[in-house]
């Protein structure tokens, strides 16, 4: 929290607050907060009306999307990106966001992220893989496995479509990456034996080839796999398709939104909101929907003495 | 806990019986590799009366990588005790000594440079220069030691020195604001600062204060724990009486978790 920035900000802005009323002002703050808007600026351009129904016109602005693609940047990937051919997440997020896209296109867009600049073009030739497509975001998750399966890229792209949430092992201490390894007991539920089973998913996406800094991905012909509870899927873009249709996927949208707009997860009281959520964002696919469920709710600006 | 560290700790594990062993034999000859042994015969700082001081610090070479032998061989060092006799150098860790003595590159930039530390480090120790080189200002390599890039969110945490901060920045704007010659904000409000708070001046400037800064009506009891600290406070003078209270409200979790 900026306390520096926020209390010249505050008390310079004690006589406008108070010329709407508090709840107005308070719910205006909250937002602004939120989504990276002047407080300030944000009471001048109510002029009569609600914030929340300013809600749609504020999550368009510039600093708004900047807002969410750095929470769902931080959701997306255990750590900042290393250099910025890996932070095609932050680059895909506003990019859908400032094109008014449907949310699945950030893992199903034709898109062609320059890896240089994080300039996102799109291409009809390309794959419908969205950000899972650049070279720059696949070498970040070539992982470690001798065999070349991108384990830690099929892992980051169940979780960050459907919410998987796995947790290594602790128990391998021999550190055996080997498919003999991931065979172990211990290791085998979530590698084999899981409907989202690593090693399978990881054979429909491309392979890692070379060792130490010349390792790159390589796509190479794969074979359909039996995954997702009876599912066959044929190649890595099925697979994406497949993830982001349906319940699953709308879930995981509206608990991305739910944490970004209350910092944690829904309870269960809190389960009708989040029903609303996913009815809004099915209907239109559209993450500034499932934002603004949330956003628009008068709940959203209640005040909790 | 770092490998390096989990490594140690597995060591001393291992080796814990004769670590005990000893603590409980008493003082040990003076190790290699180790800069005095303080409670083995012989050494300064073995008694009371003889303070262990730097200047009796024998010549040792550069201390070498901790081993379970180390561990085994730990000094026994003085006892002390707390009030209750409770043993004070109980919770040391039982990790070889000066293992853990380093410190990571501060995540900063390099002065009058835009260049990360780290990286201005590197060509400095190669004497060649970072001219050209975009990791001295990737964001990515400031995220590697520690800063929060653009591109990233952390979820803020406010703990006891976001609150003292709070409250001290907060003192500086409520002073500055009572001296306002605004009649909308002296009136009913930085008006009561010129007199020293009496109840009903507290109430009021409690309730407004805490209204502007919370943007909602206090709760009874919030007010009332307001004006009992106007109504306390041992501060002489009144503006400055006046401006803790008024800092309270913002140091609050009812304004810093809006």
């Amino acid at each position: 929290m900026r306390l520096a920035a926020l209390f010249p900000l505050l008390v310079a802005s004690l006589a406008s607050a108070q010329a709407v009323d508090d709840a107005t002002a308070r719910c205006t703050r909250r937002m602004s907060h939120l989504l990276g808007l002047s407080y300030r600026s944000s009471v001048t351009t109510l002029a009569g009306s609600t914030p929340q129904q300013k809600v749609r016109e504020w999550l368009a602005t510039p600093q708004a999307i900047r807002s969410f693609a750095r929470f769902t940047n931080a959701r997306f990937n255990p750590e900042p990106a290393a250099n910025t051919a890996e932070d095609g997440v932050y680059a895909a997020v506003r990019f859908v966001l400032s094109n008014n896209k449907p949310w699945r296109e950030l893992f199903t867009g034709r898109y062609v992220i320059n890896h240089t600049n994080n300039i996102i073009t799109e291409d009809a030739a390309a794959p419908a893989l969205g950000y899972f497509g650049s070279v720059g975001w696949q070498r970040r998750y070539l992982g470690n496995a001798p065999d070349g399966l991108m384990l830690r890229a099929a892992y980051r792209v169940l979780h960050n479509t459907i919410g998987l949430k796995l947790t290594p092992s602790a128990v391998n201490f021999e550190g055996d990456a080997t498919a003999t390894g991931r065979e172990r007991a211990e290791c085998r539920g979530c590698h084999f034996d899981s409907p989202y089973a690593l090693d399978k998913v990881a054979q429909l996406l491309p392979r890692k080839v070379g060792v130490g800094g010349a390792a790159k991905p390589q796509v190479t012909p794969v074979t359909p796999q039996l995954i997702l509870g009876g599912l066959t899927v044929g190649d890595f873009e099925h697979l994406v398709d497949t993830l982001t249709r349906g319940d699953p996927f709308a879930f995981r949208t509206c608990r991305l939104a739910f944490e970004f707009a209350y910092g944690r997860p829904e309870s269960g009281c809190e389960a009708p909101a989040f029903d609303r959520c996913v009815d809004a964002f099915t209907r239109t696919g559209l993450m500034v929907d499932a934002l603004a469920s949330y956003l628009e709710d008068p709940q959203y600006c209640e005040a909790v003495p | 806990m770092t490998p390096r560290r989990a490594l140690l700790l597995l060591s001393c594990g291992v080796a814990l019986a004769g670590c005990e062993g000893a603590f409980a034999g008493g003082g040990q000859p003076p190790q290699p590799g180790l800069p005095g042994t303080p409670g083995a015969p012989g050494v300064p700082g073995t008694s009371p009366d003889t303070p262990w001081t730097s200047g009796g610090t024998p010549s040792a070479p550069t201390p070498t990588l901790p081993s379970a032998a180390v561990c085994q061989q730990a000094p026994a060092g003085r006892g002390y005790r707390g009030f209750a006799g409770e043993a004070l150098e109980a919770d040391r860790e039982d990790v070889a000594a000066w293992a853990e003595s380093h410190r990571t590159y501060p995540a900063r930039k390099e002065v009058n440079s835009n260049d990360w530390l780290v990286v201005t480090e590197i060509a400095r120790a190669l004497g060649t220069t970072t001219q050209g080189d975009t990791e001295g200002s990737d964001p990515g390599v400031g995220a590697a030691f520690g800063v929060v890039p653009d591109s990233w969110f952390e979820e803020s945490e406010v703990g006891a020195f976001a609150v003292y901060v709070t409250f001290r920045y907060a003192v500086k704007a409520c002073t500055r604001a009572f001296g306002t010659t605004a009649s909308a904000l002296r009136t009913g409000w930085f008006e009561h600062t010129a007199f020293p708070p009496d109840q009903a001046r507290a109430e009021s400037f409690c309730a407004r204060t805490q209204r502007a800064a919370w943007l909602r009506e206090p709760t009874a009891p919030e007010r009332a724990a307001c004006v009992d600290l106007a109504l306390s406070l041992d501060e002489p003078d009144v503006k400055t009486r006046w401006a803790l209270v008024c800092a309270s409200v913002f140091a609050s979790p009812n304004f810093l978790a809006d």
